[in-house]
């Protein structure tokens, strides 16, 4: 076998890597002891690739929504439904769409070889007809309304609407009903050449296997389809401004209980590798030492009971965006804002506590540790990273490497009234 | 088995455990039983979160959870659920095995520890529950229960619960209920915490890469709770036929209609005919290749979800879909006919094999998640009857077409409940 070996001494874990020759990135990390095996098969293809050249070199503008409807209808073969298939050998079947990748997945503790063939063969075939693209639409409506339905979702959408002028994270994952309904067939075709190339992908098998068995069958079922040679993706952007589209984004649901999620837009992004991870985990911490459970702050909040145990903290960084994002259910989403804005401008004007930093960077690695008993979060997680060059494994190195400086330094460069928008529901 | 609890007793509390080096963290569990009365359970409800405010020795709840970001980002949750006609409180702590870290403090015994003095040493103040502490808890409690509404599809499952038991414990909802909030104080919900403490059932859960004899020990050393008889709560009534199906509909300001149909199965967790149940379920409406997904979903694109679920103890099944308010009719129809196809024996072997090897999965992948070890385990106290996952398996595969159609033809629909829009007209 010649899949490289790459070894982790403190967490004890190896992952296998090995590049296949189409361009496929494939990654096996057994885990002993554990019954189930989880793998995911993803595409550097999500909701914010609307605007492209083309596989055949045209300039395209697509509906929005349609790669999570492409998610949806590739689970539609000539012979039937790809679920039926999963369900015969035990196997849980999904998938997700999220603003940067679509990943298909599937989790079994028997016939593992048979589910992953079943797994690369119907991400890889295609099969889209007038009648099966029609069908979907009403299923898909569905969806979107049950969103719509959804506070949580809507207070989410809300805000990062109120952040984005143009750049289509604005816009919702699975579309509009409108919008859904302008795709059809061929344009479903569109976008799965483009961007379902083996170089575009990445293979994760995590859990109760032996990484040699797993390689021999990938490398044999690759080898026995053809692809186009790889090529370069162009995603097209529009400039996104600094500024912040809305700062205040109010929306009518009638709910009981009113929800506030309040937060910067990142200025500084088109980072990858470590500097991008850097700047996730010092931004993460920066924002939890102000704001997060442990802060005098929240109690005082939970005190005067403007906060629930909703209120939660959180920061995103992707190549094209990044925000963080504070908020969750209030009874009094004016005061809440205006606690939070003096919170964040005393800190600007005091400084930040040096004891904050080391108890919330132990808590990060302690996060981290629990996470790693996981196989979903190993291989979506490591996907999403790798995407962006990162390696998951560095998070416990670079956490132990950041210095409290790292996190002044996010203060002054984050914390910034000109980024800073809120979206109320109530 | 690597995966099977072993049970002794400490102190006279049962405890379940599990020795295995296959996780980077520890996992402690205590599960203390209520029967679920109108009189206690929004009681009930408070306690976890009133106990987690603060101890003798960690004050508030930022004391708390400060000492858990020292135990590297240990992370103590609370929930309260109902398990038939109980109420379970459960406590459920992780921590880092410290062999993956520089550090070499001994974490599980912190924790342990930790989780031992919320429970038997809260912050008092004259003798009972801290006043404020009290009243923060009964706030943030009543803006919980408030905002159930802003859910749909959880208000309507509540709603269509309530329902359908009305004559019944069942009914009640696991969280409390706002009017009784009121009269709560902290003498009351001390006093009856301490009937609780002496007289309630507890079990203690523990799964990690310690030793048995150690586990014990750390048990011993920090839980000594001041038993004294315990309460034997009787097993939950499984009502046996419906006298008349009813339809509730109600009206908000909603995108989607909500339809939820409360069924009895009249088959409870230890009955012979339980296994067949679950696979019945399975079949029907458990899983993507069930009848309800086809039917419904895929030939007739009515929703985006459509599922059935199963109530272990109560004799209990919902089925739940988000549907335009004009498909009403036709989506109870389609249910209705796949019930009956069920109980009239329609089931291909295609089916029947797939409900199986995905019931048998969903076993097999729990046993690599220890919280959910637990919960399967509790399952079994609950409703009298031990069932180990291989067993389950066993019993799984032996389960026959017939034995499904049997359970099937005991499956009645009770209450049809639909959350509609406001500006539709009738709904039907």
């Amino acid at each position: 076998m010649s899949a490289e070996e790459i070894v982790f001494d403190q967490l004890q874990e190896t992952l296998y890597y090995e590049q296949l020759p189409n361009g496929l990135d494939v990654y096996v990390l057994p885990k002993q002891g554990f019954n189930k095996t989880y793998a995911t098969f993803t595409t550097k293809y999500g909701s914010i690739d609307n605007h492209f050249v083309s596989h055949q070199g045209e300039e395209i503008k697509v509906p929005d929504g349609i790669a999570h409807f492409l998610e949806h209808k590739m689970f539609e073969e000539d012979e039937g439904d790809v679920f039926n298939e999963f369900s015969q050998y035990g196997a849980q079947a999904n998938a997700f769409t999220s603003f940067d990748m679509t990943a298909y997945l599937f989790s079994c503790t028997d016939h593992v070889k048979k589910n992953l063939s079943t797994l690369l063969n119907f991400v890889q075939n295609p099969y889209f007809t007038d009648q099966n693209v029609e069908k979907e639409k009403g299923i898909i409506e569905q969806e979107i309304r049950m969103y719509q339905d959804n506070p949580d979702w809507r207070v989410y959408f809300g805000f990062i609407e109120a952040l984005y002028h143009r750049l289509p994270v604005k816009v919702d994952i699975a579309g509009t009903v409108d919008s859904i309904y302008r795709i059809n067939k061929e344009l479903l075709y569109t976008c799965y050449e483009t961007f379902y190339h083996p170089s575009n992908m990445l293979l994760f098998v995590v859990g109760a296997v032996q990484p040699g068995e797993i390689f021999d069958l990938v490398k044999e079922n690759q080898a026995q389809k053809s692809f186009q040679p790889a090529r370069e993706i162009k995603r097209l952007f529009e400039q996104e401004p600094d500024s912040v589209a809305q700062e205040r984004h109010e929306i009518e649901l009638k709910v009981d209980m009113p929800k506030i999620f309040m937060g910067f837009k990142e200025t500084n992004v088109g980072l990858n590798g470590k500097e991008m991870l850097k700047q996730e985990l010092s931004t993460h911490i920066l924002m939890e030492m102000i704001l997060g459970p442990t802060s005098n702050v929240y109690e005082q909040l939970m005190e005067e009971g403007l906060i629930d145990d909703s209120f939660a903290i959180d920061y995103n960084l992707e190549q094209k965006y990044g925000f963080s994002m504070i908020g969750g259910n209030t009874r009094h989403p004016e005061k809440l804002l205006q606690r939070v804005k003096d919170t964040l401008a005393q800190v600007k004007r005091e400084g930040l506590e040096k004891a904050e930093f080391e108890r919330n960077r132990k808590k990060k690695i302690g996060h981290f540790l629990k996470a790693l008993n996981s196989p979903e979060f190993i291989a979506t997680q490591f996907t999403r990273y790798k995407f962006n060059e990162i390696d998951l494994f560095d998070i416990i190195p670079v956490l132990e490497s950041l210095r409290f400086e790292d996190i002044e330094q996010r203060l002054a460069e984050h914390v910034n009234d000109d980024q800073f928008a809120v979206c109320i529901v109530k | 088995m690597a995966d099977q609890f072993q049970s002794t007793r400490v102190n006279q509390i049962p405890v379940h455990l599990i020795s295995t080096p296959k996780y980077k963290t520890n996992f402690i569990s205590v599960y203390i039983r209520h029967p679920l009365t109108e009189e206690d359970h929004t009681k009930v409800a408070l306690l976890p979160s009133v106990l987690k405010r603060g101890t003798e020795k960690y004050p508030t709840a930022q004391h708390v959870r400060r000492v858990l970001d020292d135990l590297y980002g240990a992370s103590l949750s609370t929930d309260v659920v109902k398990r038939g006609e109980e109420q379970v409180v459960i406590f459920r702590l992780q921590v880092a095995n410290e062999k993956f870290l520089t550090d070499q403090e001994p974490l599980f015994e912190r924790g342990i520890q930790l989780l031992s003095e919320i429970i038997m040493r809260p912050r008092l103040e004259n003798g009972v529950f801290h006043p404020r502490h009290v009243e923060l808890e009964k706030d943030l409690l009543e803006r919980k229960l408030s905002q159930i509404k802003d859910d749909k599809i959880r208000y309507a499952n509540k709603r269509c619960t309530e329902e359908m038991f009305k004559e019944e414990p069942y009914r009640l909802f696991a969280y409390g209920s706002k009017e009784q909030l009121a009269d709560i104080t902290p003498e009351s919900l001390y006093q009856f915490y301490q009937r609780v403490l002496s007289t309630h059932p507890v079990d203690l859960f523990v799964v990690g890469d310690l030793h048995k004899e150690y586990i014990t020990e750390m048990v011993d050393k920090h839980f000594n709770l001041p038993r004294t008889e315990p309460l034997d709560i009787p097993r939950v009534s499984v009502k046996q036929e419906v006298d008349e199906e009813r339809r509730v509909v109600e009206k908000t300001k909603i995108s989607q209609g909500k339809l939820h149909i409360g069924c009895r199965t009249q088959t409870a967790y230890v009955d012979e005919d339980y296994i067949a149940l679950l696979v019945f379920n399975g079949l029907f409406g458990g899983f993507s290749h069930s009848k309800l997904f086809r039917h419904v979903r895929e030939k007739e694109s009515l929703a985006y979800y459509v599922n059935s679920s199963i109530e272990s103890h109560k004799g209990f099944m919902m089925i739940m879909s988000g549907i335009d308010f004009n498909h009403y009719d036709k989506t109870v129809q389609i249910i209705r006919q796949q019930l009956q196809e069920t109980a009239n024996g329609h089931i291909t072997d295609e089916e029947l094999n797939q409900t199986k090897a995905m019931l048998i999965n969903q076993i097999r992948e729990a046993n690599d998640q220890p919280f959910q070890l637990m919960e399967r385990f509790f399952h079994g106290i609950v409703g009298g009857k031990e069932r180990g996952s291989e067993t389950l398996i066993q019993d799984i595969r032996q389960v026959t077409k017939e034995e499904i159609q049997r359970v099937a033809q005991k499956v009645q629909i009770d209450t049809i409940y639909f959350l509609t829009s406001e500006e539709t007209g009738d709904a039907s």
